[in-house]
């Protein structure tokens, strides 16, 4: 595997580093990284052409025991499939990377935390596009706490937190109420890391590669938010 | 035709501004799965080709900012969101004083591993504590290289010196040409004080004291000195010999350590001639002590202002009470980092009882709240009644202690108005001297006890009442250390020793009958601040390594096994029913520790001028607590349930270390200024012959070598009350200054962001209206 270092020819590893918030160093072990979890074999193999599964993804060694591993997934994937290729990888690791300004992180902590909650809800609501509501905050509450607490509990505690942030009375938390109260919280840039690990301990990432045979088209995912 | 010719115009035209526009905004590129840059075009950028963009650009013209919008990559949305162009994305060169900064605190590796090993066992605040710990021993390992290097090397670099008044005697004979032995019949009286110390007994008749020694300024010093030093030579003749002796000495810091150089009475000015007398160098130790002390403060202080500012910074936009939200425990508690599964099982046990904390807190406040008047009145009656019990508490410890110190110094007095031979024991006399710093660290235990069982009476609520117990306890410490420093100044400034006479500051009438013969104040300072250190250190050891195991197997075998639920994990605890609160599973109580902590540094804050040492001593002590309170951890103690925020740990070790350095500046800021050194020891004895002389103006006398008389007049003045207490009052009213401007900060906050967000939804109200192209996205 060392010697996929000479794959990412240096114009690319510039362009890379002006990209994201990651150096040159960084950049290389997320590459080895990326082909250690895809398990590359053969040297001929174009990067661009791998991707992590959604299944797989979610599975990785830094992202196992995170609550909201799923949502993660699909933020940074640019497939309707939840699948990540390398640059997605990057993506993720560039945000999650200590170096990341405090607002892309609370940006992006929005985007993984709103829309959360994908099941049922009652009387016909739909889901609120731009702002976290009631049941996304006892989504996260119920995968927080273990599952352990009962959907009474829930809902006061969602109902707790709206109240409190809530200054136009609109019963959601919105981009703004969430980026104002999060970034004076001293320490969510440094908890909202996450260290790439030396996969030792991969046990629940299958070693089969997937690698899709025709090039997809990228896609953003359809996201109403019009605003900046 | 014109038509056609317009449309390629007008299709130009947005070919070259959609060029431009990519070439200006490079940032915003993103890069394509299926063309990597190699095959790009002569573009310095990267390439940007998007086939699907360009049948909109034809149809609408749009700004930038809806492109951007339109174009949605993720690649661009984390530029938008922290609008900064490539280059300042590439690495900023840090400053050096910012990589300075930050070698600071690197610890190596094996702490850093410690450390961390810590706090995946038990959680950040825990680890936090860990941390101080070290922070403060390399503040202290610091002070101590400081002290070391100006003050008790040169002991060593200039060895066999004399003192300098010595010297200037010798010279003096010689001028003027007489006799300079004088000494009849083999005993040294004080008139001559060039008596060699060890070799010839030395008078103590005090009836001699109005001799012409030590009425002779030039010659004071050196009587005293040898007088002094032969009074402690004598008290510490058997420790050359026997080891059980010397041990003896070192617990009590008398005897041998006297004339050590442990105690600053040890230091004089030092004196290097070369053997012709024909070349003098003096090193100035009062000078080199006074401004070491001054510099170690000073940078001391500079450190903890520095760190506490850090968490200021923060208090600016937010209260206090905002960190006790439910928004950021939902939204902020989760530690990306892990990846342990234990420790995400125990942060999902943790969140539930912090949640459930909150609420009960919140619906503690409710049970405040009282319907008629009279419940109201009570409810406050209890609240006064039970701050009148504090202060009775402080009150009365403060007068045990007065009482004890006041026996002990009389006890001593007797002792050497007794010229030093009445021995009773070196037993007895150790106790005796140690007795009050024992009293002092027996009151400060039970009165935690008092206040921690105070601390349930459940008329505030559980936040609040913490923090009144943190604050009990630290000024208890504090008073009763002021206590302490008071009673010695009192003795000190009722001496009646010729050779250690001071200006009577408050009326000796309490001693007057007992009147105390201090040979060396200087010294007899350090020697009180070495014990408390030591006792200090004594209890804490007793407590960890004896009394915790002690309860922990009484609790083992004395008390059936129950199943108690904890955090939703039921699991067997041997534990009595809740009232024996003695007996309860013991708990690493964070905040008791750090106040420990604090209240050593402050103790080595106060002794540095008097004891050169007591850096080093309390680096050794952090040492011995970082060991000590691991093994507790490990062994015998569990995590709190209940237990701070880490950024709020932060925020209350550093403010209660920086109120403790701000209390110690008093006692050494009176010592500097109002008490005359001692003429028989000390490094300023050599100035004791000026009626007017306080420890500062060793800086002061620096300024006479000034020639111009008038800069000299001006710099005196300078110092002086009139230009100090404006000084002081105009930083009281900085002070006030700046914590209204950060209350007003807090509110301008707020409003900033009301304001924002009107203007935000305007915004978004008006992009809405703009033509949305098709989903093709």
């Amino acid at each position: 595997m060392g010697n996929n270092r000479s794959k990412i020819p240096k114009k690319e590893l510039d362009d890379y580093r002006t990209l994201t918030f990651l150096t040159e160093q960084e950049i290389l072990k997320v590459y080895e990284r990326f082909c250690q979890l895809v398990a590359i074999n053969h040297q001929n193999t174009d990067i661009s052409q791998c991707r992590l599964s959604k299944k797989q993804a979610v599975n990785i060694n830094e992202l196992y025991q995170n609550p909201f591993r799923e949502r993660i997934v699909e933020v940074f994937s640019s497939e309707r499939d939840g699948s990540i290729t390398f640059e997605d990888f990057l993506d993720m690791m560039s945000v999650f990377s200590a170096k990341a300004p405090k607002s892309v992180k609370v940006s992006y902590a929005f985007k993984i935390y709103q829309g959360i909650y994908k099941g049922p809800r009652p009387d016909g609501e739909s889901a609120t596009p731009d702002a976290i509501d009631l049941y996304d905050i006892k989504e996260i509450v119920r995968r927080l706490s273990g599952e352990k607490f009962s959907d009474e509990d829930l809902t006061r505690i969602a109902e707790a937190v709206i109240s409190e942030v809530d200054l136009r009375d609109e019963k959601k938390i919105t981009v703004e109420i969430f980026e104002y109260f999060l970034s004076n919280v001293p320490d969510f840039a440094s908890s909202f890391v996450i260290p790439l690990s030396d996969g030792k301990e991969d046990r629940h990432v299958t070693a089969t590669t997937s690698v899709l045979s025709d090039p997809v088209e990228p896609r953003t995912k359809h996201r109403s938010r019009p605003k900046q | 035709m014109a038509s056609t010719t317009h449309r390629r115009h007008h299709h130009h035209h947005h070919d070259h501004r959609r060029r431009k526009d990519s070439s200006s905004s490079e940032e915003i590129d993103s890069m394509k799965l299926d063309s990597i840059p190699s095959r790009a075009s002569a573009h310095q950028s990267v390439v940007i080709s998007l086939p699907s963009a360009e049948r909109e650009r034809k149809t609408v013209d749009e700004s930038s900012l809806l492109k951007i919008i339109k174009k949605k990559r993720r690649k661009e949305w984390a530029k938008i969101v922290a609008p900064v162009d490539g280059n300042s994305i590439k690495k900023t060169k840090e400053s050096i004083t910012a990589k300075f900064t930050k070698l600071f605190p690197t610890i190596p590796s094996p702490i850093q591993f410690l450390l961390n090993s810590i706090e995946n066992r038990h959680g950040f605040t825990i680890r936090s504590y860990f941390q101080f710990i070290v922070w403060l021993f390399y503040l202290n390992m610091f002070t101590f290289l400081l002290s070391f290097s100006c003050i008790i090397m040169p002991t060593y670099i200039y060895p066999n010196s004399i003192d300098y008044s010595s010297y200037a005697m010798d010279q003096y004979y010689q001028t003027t040409g007489s006799s300079k032995d004088n000494t009849s019949d083999g005993i040294c009286t004080l008139s001559d004080p060039r008596c060699a110390l060890l070799d010839k007994p030395i008078s103590d008749n005090y009836s001699d004291i109005s001799g012409t020694c030590i009425n002779n300024t030039f010659t004071a010093s050196s009587c005293c000195s040898s007088l002094t030093h032969s009074y402690f030579v004598n008290t510490s003749r058997d420790a050359e010999n026997v080891w059980t002796e010397f041990l003896v000495d070192l617990i009590d810091g008398t005897g041998v350590l006297s004339v050590n150089r442990l105690f600053i009475g040890y230091y004089q000015n030092l004196t290097k001639t070369a053997k012709n007398d024909s070349y003098v160098q003096t090193y100035n130790m009062g000078l080199a002590v006074f401004l070491t002390t001054f510099a170690c403060l000073l940078i001391t202080g500079i450190i903890i202002v520095r760190k506490f500012g850090n968490g200021m910074r923060r208090s600016y936009v937010q209260s206090e009470s905002f960190e006790n939200n439910l928004f950021q425990y939902i939204f902020a508690r989760w530690d990306y980092r892990s990846v342990d599964g234990i420790i995400a099982h125990r942060h999902a046990n943790r969140f539930r009882t912090e949640i459930r904390n909150i609420f009960f807190e919140r619906s503690e406040k409710v049970n405040f709240k009282f319907d008629n008047a009279k419940d109201q009145i009570i409810f406050q009656l209890k609240r006064v009644c039970v701050w009148l019990m504090t202060i009775v508490i402080f009150g009365g410890a403060v007068t045990i202690l007065y009482f004890t110190n006041r026996f002990t110094f009389q006890r001593r007095a007797e002792k050497e108005s007794k010229g030093g031979e009445l021995r009773s024991g070196r037993f007895e006399d150790m106790l005796v001297e140690y007795l009050p710093s024992i009293v002092v660290s027996v009151i400060n235990l039970t009165s935690q006890l008092i206040f921690y069982f105070m601390k349930d009476f459940k008329l505030y609520t559980q936040t609040t009442a913490v923090r009144h117990y943190l604050i009990r306890v630290i000024i208890m410490r504090l008073l009763l250390l002021f206590t302490f420093v008071f009673i010695v100044i009192l003795q000190i400034t009722c001496n009646s020793h010729q050779c250690g006479r001071q200006s009577e500051l408050i009326s000796c009438v309490e001693i007057q009958g007992k009147a105390t013969f201090i040979h060396c104040w200087e010294t007899l300072i350090g020697q009180v601040i070495y014990r408390l250190v030591l006792t200090d250190t004594a209890v804490m050891l007793i407590i960890h390594l004896i009394v915790d195991p002690i309860r922990h197997l009484i609790r083992r075998c004395c008390f059936a096994e129950r199943v108690v639920e904890e955090d939703g994990i039921t699991m067997k605890v041997h534990a009595p029913p809740s009232t024996w609160f003695l007996f309860q599973p013991l708990e690493f109580e964070v905040g008791d520790y750090v106040l420990d902590l604090t209240y050593t540094q402050t103790l080595c804050w106060h002794g540095l001028l008097f004891c050169p040492f007591l850096p080093l001593i309390a680096a050794v002590k952090n040492i011995i607590i970082f060991a000590v309170k691991s093994l507790s951890l490990a062994v015998f103690r569990r995590r709190s349930p209940l237990e701070l925020s880490p950024a709020r740990a932060r925020f209350i070790f550093t403010s209660v270390l920086l109120f403790s350095f701000v209390w110690a500046l008093l006692p050494i800021a009176f010592f500097a200024t109002s008490l005359r050194p001692s003429r028989g020891c000390g490094p300023f004895r050599l100035y004791s012959h000026e009626p007017d002389f306080y420890i500062y103006y060793s800086v002061r006398n620096l300024f006479t070598q000034v020639q111009n008389r008038i800069l000299v007049k001006l710099l005196f003045k300078l110092t002086s009350a009139v230009v100090i207490v404006p000084l002081v009052l105009i930083l009281i009213l900085l002070s006030c200054i700046l914590f209204i401007r950060r209350n007003s900060y807090r509110a301008a906050s707020v409003e900033l962001y009301k304001l924002l967000y009107s203007s935000r939804k305007t915004h978004q109200l008006a992009v809405k209206t703009a033509p949305m192209v098709s989903a093709h996205f």
